[in-house]
């Protein structure tokens, strides 16, 4: 077991970059967004940026759609990964060897890679249309669905599913394989059925794993930026894209509003992940949880 | 235990200790070179140096210009160039962080810059001056100084701020096939056309850069320049005057692809949609973009530019020399070179991007001229002479993000 000490030295490598460059970075904003920006002759400090936020009709809608998004796109992953890693872990041969080496690939493959494979494949003007339209299956490419910058955000949730569900596959996948099965088949003598089995074994012992992917796809889902931009509908933009929009349009006395709706963003994915883990705790499988 | 709360502390402290000094250190950094006073002498002074060119990087014809062109050039000299591709706003940002952490000297010697950007350099006092007729040979012989585009750039004036290397209009594509030959030099005509083939047409969507000359053209098509030019620069006194614009925005939208409830993202989409015929009008701010993009087998001979009766909108790009530069002799030599005939008519090829020279129309060489008004004849582009009468400014770059907020909240979002 490393010291206290040792863990501290340990870790301080990484945090003397996270400082340096992470920490003084939002600080910097930390400063602009109350108003501090004297560059541009801005030197009134107070929470009157944040107060246009949360007054500002526009923000507000783009939080709650993006909110609301990221809550479902990344349950849908969570429950489909779930789903495959127990189909998965039951069955052991090859074909499933196989398949979980395979559906560790798209962890590794970035974002950009996927949205722009998209876009080649199926957009209007993508491969898949013009295969159909030559083959003769459709009249014209314009019948081809709408799938990307489509008023559903099919594209976007594509993109984020073939991405996470692999990642909550993976990361289940390493916590089901240590599981003592020994559990299982105790209760299984005692008569459990398969859905007790679930529910009272398996399910608590893979829950802080599950909880941890979920904040880490949710984080991302909520903040992410260029899935968005490329793959988004206009109509019904997403947060990032919203600020960073404002960011670049080039109005340097815009800035500390720009800032303090990115603290904002940043601020409500903290909360939300703490919110998520003290849940965590009291649901079977947490610290506290399991016990009536 | 108290010692390891000791060192806890120990280490919090040393970044902010290391942080404390990059600020400290930076105050007593040599004070930053001036500008030479004249050309033979900065050329002098330039000598083994290397020079810094930070461009917009998303355009590889004309880095590919830089690197092969206008280095060799530089490399003759004695000056070493290296360019360093970046977006306008990420080296605006960072000049600015360099201001405010009171940094005398920085990396940048040239810069590429127009519009709102030049704007908010100006306004933070980033740039050194004057960029002059004295210093640049090649900007004395031709551009003359009366041209509207030396004196001001998107409204602001440029009091020798920065110099003029590139020229770019905004220009239509239609398809030969699609219009049959008849194409909508006017909004009036771009409605009717819509409205007996709805489907066939769309736009970038703002804030893209095309998308948002776009939305301007056609303001200038229903309220004209002028108005937009003296409207104030406030979100009330811009839609009073562009609502008309707005309405025919709307009229347009139900006949738009896709009902005008989606638009293509990035104008390389566009492209893709306009080559495959899903839509019959494409558009550029680069004069030359149906011939570069035929060259690059995108397009074909279908694709034809034309202009709007009434003109369209064109802008220089330009190039400044920031406060901080570390090479200042250099750097007006390399802006020097950027504007010489050699580097500017081999500029004119297309897998250099085809951009036309910022000279003025009556200092332009003949040789320069020819050549342009010849790939009119091949390409389906349009003569220079044309391109110049039909030219219309660009309004203050405070007010184009005003005109894209209020076409989101009034045509895209409108029910």
């Amino acid at each position: 077991m490393p010291t206290k000490r040792k863990i501290i030295l340990l870790l301080s490598p990484f945090y003397l970059f996270f400082t340096l460059f992470f920490f003084s970075a939002v600080l910097k904003s930390f400063v602009t967004s109350l108003g501090y920006y004297p560059i541009v002759g801005l030197k009134k400090i107070g929470l009157q940026y944040y107060g246009s936020a949360f007054h500002s009709a526009t923000f507000l809608a783009s939080c709650e759609r993006t909110f609301l998004f990221a809550l479902f796109s990344t349950a849908m992953a969570c429950l489909v990964g779930l789903g495959l890693a127990f189909l998965f872990n039951g069955r052991k041969n090859n074909f499933t060897r196989i398949f979980f080496k395979i559906a560790q690939l798209p962890v590794m493959l970035p974002h950009i890679f996927i949205v722009l494979a998209l876009l080649q494949l199926i957009s209007q003007t993508g491969l898949i249309p013009s295969l159909l339209v030559h083959l003769g299956i459709m009249a014209s490419i314009n019948h081809f669905p709408l799938l990307v910058n489509d008023p559903l955000q099919i594209g976007i949730i594509l993109t984020y599913l073939w991405k996470e569900i692999p990642f909550v596959i993976v990361s289940l996948v390493l916590v089901l394989r240590q599981m003592d099965d020994r559990y299982k088949i105790v209760a299984v003598n005692l008569g459990a059925t398969k859905w007790q089995n679930f529910w009272h074994i398996s399910l608590p012992l893979i829950q802080p794993a599950l909880i941890n992917a979920f904040i880490i796809n949710f984080a991302f889902n909520f903040g992410s930026y260029e899935v968005p931009y490329l793959l988004g509908n206009q109509q019904r933009e997403l947060l990032p894209v919203y600020i960073y929009d404002l960011y670049v349009q080039g109005d340097l006395t815009q800035l500390p509003l720009t800032m303090s709706l990115n603290l904002i963003l940043s601020l409500f994915s903290i909360l939300f992940a703490g919110l998520l883990l003290k849940i965590g705790r009291f649901l079977p499988g947490g610290h506290t949880g399991g016990s009536k | 235990m108290r010692g390891g709360k000791r060192l806890k502390l120990l280490v919090l402290l040393v970044p902010l200790l290391i942080l404390g000094g990059c600020a400290g250190n930076s105050k007593d950094s040599q004070s930053a070179n001036k500008l030479p006073t004249n050309y033979q002498t900065a050329l002098k002074q330039a000598k083994g140096q290397t020079v810094t060119y930070y461009g917009f990087g998303g355009s590889d014809t004309q880095n590919r210009w830089i690197d092969q062109v206008v280095t060799p050039m530089m490399k003759k000299k004695g000056i070493t160039v290296k360019r360093v591709p970046m977006d306008i706003d990420t080296i605006l940002n960072k000049l600015t962080t360099e201001k405010e952490a009171n940094k005398k000297q920085g990396n940048i010697d040239v810069v590429w810059i127009n519009g709102e950007n030049f704007y908010n350099a100006k306004k933070l006092g980033l740039l050194d001056g004057p960029l002059n007729n004295k210093m640049l040979p090649n900007m004395k012989r031709y551009i003359s100084a009366s041209d509207p585009d030396v004196k001001r750039d998107m409204a602001t004036p440029i009091d020798q701020l920065e110099v003029p290397y590139g020229n770019a209009q905004f220009v239509m594509i239609g398809s030969k096939k699609m219009f049959n030959g008849n194409y909508p030099t006017s909004a009036a005509k771009l409605l009717d056309w819509a409205k007996t083939n709805p489907g066939k047409l769309t736009y970038v969507a703002p804030p893209d850069f095309t998308g948002s000359a776009f939305i301007r053209n056609i303001i200038y098509e229903t309220v004209g320049y002028q108005a937009l030019n003296d409207a104030p620069a406030t979100k009330a006194g811009i839609y009073k005057v562009i609502k008309p614009s707005l309405d025919y925005l709307n009229e347009l939208k139900p006949y738009l692809w896709e009902n005008g409830k989606t638009y293509p993202k990035t104008t390389a989409q566009m492209d893709k949609m306009f080559a495959d015929h899903q839509i019959a009008l494409d558009f550029s701010y680069n004069q030359m973009y149906a011939a570069t993009q035929k060259s690059t087998g995108q397009f074909t001979n279908d694709a034809q530019t034309f202009l709007f009766d009434k003109g369209t909108i064109g802008n220089y790009n330009y190039l400044a020399v920031p406060k901080t530069a570390p090479n200042k002799a250099a750097a007006i030599v390399l802006i020097n070179m950027m504007l010489s005939k050699k580097a500017q008519s081999e500029q004119l090829s297309l897998k250099y991007g085809a951009a036309i020279p910022p000279y003025s129309a009556s200092k332009m060489p003949p040789e320069i001229t020819d050549k342009l008004n010849d790939s009119a004849k091949k390409n389906n582009t349009v003569p220079v002479k044309t391109l110049a009468k039909k030219r219309i400014p660009e309004v203050s770059g405070k007010k184009i993000p005003i005109i894209e907020q209020l076409w989101k909240e009034h045509v895209l979002n409108a029910n």
